[in-house]
């Protein structure tokens, strides 16, 4: 059975849907993250998981007892705020004992608790420094050192690297993973950053208006998304309707190829599989796929690669390809130069009401 | 590159040699005058305390005389005494009202916190006047204490309470509003009981409020000169000090002696208030989100038991003035009548006073609002020497430190000199008029900063890049973008100048008598009731104002600041 189990948790403000009949479960030990656009109610989700706010409806229940209408104060949890919340006028250690002397745990083992987690932080040189004083890597550290001094088996992190800039937020998102492996605690993570969330979960929930559109591995959300929106919202990838084009060749031969016998669905493929004609493996793909013609519109430099924006005479829509900077010297990329580009059909994804995927 | 970074500098300070001079005239006249509507006169007081009734230069004498006389130190005991009970139950009441008010979820609190406001409107007699109608001889609570008397101390607390509450209450209800959603999710998390919450956060958070708050009350106690004036009887502290000696015994030289014992403590707090606002600044964080309290009825009634008495007596105060001006004769005939609003039949200033205090409210919110915000906006925004600058910021902070009384006094000191030219002023509405401006300048000039801060900065360098005169961003730009605000202080001033006794006490003249002047001489004749009908016909008259305040701001926001209401 498993550690959490969330079932058709609904909330609304008014008569807006933040939560739609939600539910998933949460294993023991594992690491999930809240993906999803600003708004789109993984605040609220995680608040109510918290108890800080009430549900609608629906059930939660928590190794194995149902906390659904559970006060906060008899639910097991450690949580950690967006903006940290840390008490400005209590210093490091005394915000990191504050719910220890709210249990009224003895004094002597609060203070090896304290020292504890200070060790475990590495907050040593700062315990008596007040919130104010400390950068936002550190309150954020002081913040996950409270959340967890009463040894929850369950914590909370609402957002907690965005408040950082981007170099220490990249750094974080390891430490706070390796952390969460060495002290094993469930974890749920709330975050609307694809990136963050592909890299740290081990279960990622993707959330749009509300409702689940996808509950699984990293992996699996990037290979295989279950929607056009998770499709567009993880990862870069091109998506076009069959419709723009319906009298075209390209649609004629897609539709041929994924055994569509519509045009109402919308195609989708990441710029990385893509191939130009030139390439070693266009051969392959062209065979597997469909091919089209399309020319040179813009080009960006990322470093490690290049983004292609080509135009495709089929669908008047523009795709994006992705060419390692190492192939770069291969292909003529002067604006409006034309190419063919093969579409391999197993990197093809469809969404439509009457289709299966590819 | 350089050239041009320095084509751009010169571009920007660009001002021609004669805008320049322009500005640096307009600076230096104001300082001139607010050095005649300030410095100058409290100089004159200084001066006065160190000579004799000739003239002469006599060193401390004066100060020693004070020190010596049993009677003035019992005053300055009993002042301190009686204004630190007054700011301890003062602060105690008004925390938690305010505290109920931002932290329960009981009914109608717009209607809550407008009622606490209602002293505001009324002179600090009133109340005094009132207490005597409950408390007094013939008052009908009279029992309630148990045998001792109205007269005293314990009616100075108790009609000085009833004034300074709103003070008090509006500085802590800001602060507890202030405090943060997250903090008390927090601590909610960390399942913290209602008590901890209370200690850990709540308190913490409004402790700056909680020490801004008393020091307000202790300074607005210890310079009140009405309540003691009334009620006090025997009882004397150094505001009724200081009018007996200028008043009764025409001592000016003493008078000007126990206004500088009074100057002491109150440019004490002066300063620790000044260093609490510097402090408050730094604890407020833009990521905080307001605190929305939950549903819990067993706390919102204890709320109610809260508050309901402290509105209650509120009530009583206000309601005793408002009957009692109406009462044929208290207590045996309390028929309706309208005999004590005859004033013209009696002593005092007849219904002339009120016409002169409409008068003298009307002309100081309309030539001091005017005066203050144009000193505001262009000691911010125009003014380019910086050490003159500092000048004017510090005379315009300076009339806090100031209590009416000592003002007052000391602009008889400064005008009534023989040699001064303005000399001619004394004894008319100008001279009461520039001392209400004075004493009321110091909030006004604050609110107008605050004005101007919300202001952006680059409307001014823009304007000023492309060669747009200071006075016409003046008056095209900042003055309709701060309308609200000077309409705000346009009524505060008002309302001030209606209620306001200490600072005219000495300044006014047979032409030139006031509304709550008449009401002091009144009560003095012994005619409470016509006492208290003029005092609530000043509050009347301050409660119009506050409702044409609500009026004329409704107005403006709606069609001639309609982008104000964009916003969501
Ligand atoms: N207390 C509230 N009252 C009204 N609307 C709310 C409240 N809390 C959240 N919402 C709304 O619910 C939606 C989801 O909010 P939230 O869960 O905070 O989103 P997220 O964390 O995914 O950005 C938003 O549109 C938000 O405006
Ligand atoms: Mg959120």
């Amino acid at each position: 059975m498993s550690f959490l189990s969330v079932n058709q948790l609904s909330k609304s403000f008014g008569n807006f849907n933040a939560v739609d009949h939600v539910s998933f479960e949460i294993e023991r030990g594992e690491f999930v993250c809240f993906l999803g656009p600003s708004g789109c109610g993984k605040t609220t989700l995680l608040r109510m998981i918290a108890g800080l706010e009430l549900q609608d409806e629906g059930t939660i229940i928590q190794n194995g007892i149902d906390i659904s209408r559970l006060p906060v104060s008899q639910r097991d949890f450690g949580i950690v705020f967006q903006s940290y919340a840390l008490f400005p006028n209590l210093n490091v250690s005394e915000n990191i004992e504050y719910g220890l002397k709210n249990a009224k745990v003895k004094k002597a083992e609060r203070r090896a608790r304290v020292t504890e987690l200070v060790a475990l932080m590495d907050l040593h040189e700062h315990v008596d420094k007040y919130p104010q004083q400390l950068s936002g890597g550190q309150q954020q550290r002081v913040a996950l050192a409270r959340a967890l001094a009463l040894k929850p088996s369950l914590l909370l992190l609402d957002e907690p690297l965005s408040a950082l800039d981007a170099k220490v937020r990249t750094r974080l998102r390891s430490e706070l993973k390796q952390l969460q492996k060495r002290l094993g605690i469930t974890t749920i993570m709330v975050t609307h950053d694809q990136e963050e969330a592909l890299s740290m979960a081990d279960k990622v929930v993707v959330m749009n208006q509300g409702r689940i559109e996808q509950c699984a591995s990293p992996n699996l959300v990037y290979r295989k998304p279950a929607s056009e929106f998770v499709a567009d919202f993880v990862g870069s990838m091109n998506i076009f309707s069959l419709e723009a084009g319906r009298e075209s060749q390209a649609t004629r031969d897609l539709q041929t190829h994924l055994d569509l016998h519509s045009t109402s669905a919308s195609l989708a493929i990441r710029p990385e599989h893509l191939v130009l004609e030139g390439d070693v493996e266009f051969h392959l793909a062209s065979e597997k796929g469909v091919v089209v013609s399309a020319r040179v519109e813009a080009i960006e430099y990322f470093g490690r690669f290049v983004s292609i924006q080509l135009v495709c005479d089929a669908w008047d829509k523009s795709l994006e390809i992705d060419l390692p900077s190492t192939k770069l010297q291969f292909f003529d990329l002067s604006l409006g130069a034309q190419h063919k580009v093969a579409l391999p059909k197993e990197a093809l994804h469809v969404f439509s009401q009457d289709a299966e995927t590819a | 590159m350089t050239t041009l970074t320095l084509n751009l500098l010169s571009w920007f300070n660009g001002l021609s040699e004669t805008d320049r001079t322009i500005r640096l005239f307009v600076q230096l006249g104001v300082i001139g005058a607010l050095s005649v509507a300030i410095l100058l006169p409290l100089f004159s007081l200084l001066s006065k305390s160190v000579e004799d009734s000739d003239g002469h230069f006599v060193g401390l004498d004066n100060f020693l005389t004070y020190f010596g006389s049993q009677g003035l130190q019992q005053s300055l005991s009993n002042s301190l005494f009686i204004s630190l009970v007054v700011t301890l139950i003062v602060v105690v009441c008004a925390f938690l009202y305010a505290y109920v008010l931002t932290h329960s979820r009981i009914p109608v609190k717009g209607l809550f916190r407008f009622l606490a406001m209602l002293p505001l409107l009324a002179p600090s007699l009133l109340p005094a006047i009132a207490l005597i109608y409950i408390f007094g001889k013939q008052g009908f609570l009279r029992e309630w204490l148990f045998g001792a008397e109205i007269y005293g101390p314990i009616g100075i607390v108790m009609g000085s309470v009833f004034w300074i509450f709103p003070h008090a209450f509006m500085i802590l209800y800001t602060a507890l509003r202030q405090n943060d959603a997250r903090l008390y999710e927090s601590a909610n998390a960390l399942k913290t009981s209602a008590f901890r919450t209370f200690m850990t956060v709540t308190l913490p958070n409004a402790r700056y409020g909680l020490i801004s708050a008393a020091l307000v009350s202790f300074t607005l106690m210890i310079t009140d000169f009405g309540v003691p004036k009334v009620i006090g009887g025997q009882y004397n502290v150094l505001a009724t000090d200081i009018y007996k000696q200028v008043i009764g015994q025409q001592n000016f030289q003493m008078g000007a002696v126990v206004s500088l014992v009074l100057l002491a403590p109150v440019l004490l707090t002066f300063v620790a208030q000044r260093y609490v606002e510097s402090k408050q600044k730094v604890t407020v964080t833009s990521s905080s989100k307001p605190y929305l309290p939950s549903k819990k009825l067993s706390r919102d009634l204890l709320g109610l038991l809260v508050c309901l008495p402290i509105l209650a007596s509120m009530l009583l105060v206000v309601g005793t003035a408002i009957y009692a001006s109406f009462v044929t004769y208290w207590p045996y005939n309390l028929s309706f009548s309208l005999n004590n609003y005859q004033f013209d039949l009696m002593d005092g200033g007849g219904w002339a006073s009120f016409g002169n205090s409409l008068q003298m409210a009307a002309w100081t919110a309309l030539f001091g609002t005017l005066l203050i915000w144009f000193v505001a906006y262009f000691n911010e925004r125009a003014a380019q020497n910086v050490l003159l600058k500092r000048i004017v910021h510090a005379l315009a902070i300076l009339p806090m430190a100031v209590p009416g009384m000592v003002l007052g006094l000391a602009y008889i000191f400064f005008f009534n000199q023989p040699n001064n030219p303005l000399n001619s002023v004394y004894g008319t509405m100008t001279i009461l008029v520039l001392c209400t401006v004075a004493h009321f300048y110091t909030v006004s000039h604050l609110t107008f900063l605050t004005a101007l801060k919300q202001l952006d900065k680059s409307f001014d360098e823009a304007a000023e890049s492309m060669k747009v005169g200071w006075f016409k961003r003046f008056i095209n730009v900042s003055t309709p973008l701060c309308l609200l605000t000077i309409v705000d202080v346009f009524f505060y001033m008002f309302i001030n100048a209606m209620t306001t006794v200490s600072a005219v006490v000495f300044l006014y003249s047979p032409n030139t008598i006031l509304a709550s002047i008449s009401v002091l001489n009144m009560d003095d004749a012994g005619d409470l009731a016509p006492a208290a009908a003029m005092a609530v016909l000043i509050m009347a008259a301050c409660a119009s104002a506050r409702l044409l305040h609500w009026l004329v701001t409704e107005l403006i926001s709606r069609y001639l600041q309609p982008w104000r209401n964009r916003a969501v």
